[in-house]
């Protein structure tokens, strides 16, 4: 079991790659995609900032995310989405997949908890039946 | 993912489409998790 908030856990979470700071330190390539990204949420995340030191891997990531997208519904994406991150350990990624699923998609966090609790995400779509899946 | 998980998640009604989409999705989780976390 993790302790979240040990050194332990403090240490390893820490990103070893250098993040850009911002837009502007990354390549020009990459800067409409991070412009439309930064439109759309209010700002740029960290992720986005990484992946757009190579604009190829930005730009292949989007297109997949926005394929996606459209699969499934957004509930159920939710639950694949903490699932995995729990089983990685991906602390940034439990709280945003968290703060989306409770904020935009009316998840509550009964569900979120048990999304969590579940690896791989199949027994809980299961569980929850055809009805959730759109 | 068990053959037992598989068959619960299609006698839930999940279809052989939405599987392979499950699938895609937890490939994508995996590299957003990995690059936040390399």
């Amino acid at each position: 079991m993790r302790l979240c908030g040990s050194t332990f856990e403090r240490i390893t979470l820490m990103a070893r790659l250098d993040i850009p700071d911002s837009v502007d330190e990354t390549p020009q390539a990459s800067h409409a995609i991070l412009e439309q990204i930064g439109k759309r949420l209010g700002f740029v995340p960290n992720l986005h900032r990484l992946m757009a030191v190579s604009p190829d891997v930005l730009s292949g990531f989007i297109a997949l995310q926005t394929a996606l997208d459209r699969t499934l519904d957004a509930r159920t994406r939710d639950t694949v989405a903490l699932t995995v991150s729990q089983a990685n350990g991906c602390n940034y990624c439990l709280g945003a997949h968290s703060y989306v699923a409770a904020k935009f998609n009316g998840t509550d966090a009964e569900e979120i908890a048990l999304a969590r609790e579940a690896s791989p995400p199949i027994p809980v779509i299961a569980r929850r039946g055809r009805s959730l899946v759109v | 993912v068990t053959d037992d998980d598989l068959s619960a998640v299609r006698e839930a009604g999940i279809t052989d489409k939405e599987i392979v989409e499950i699938v895609a999705l937890s490939a994508q989780f995996l590299l957003t998790n990995v690059a936040t976390r390399p």
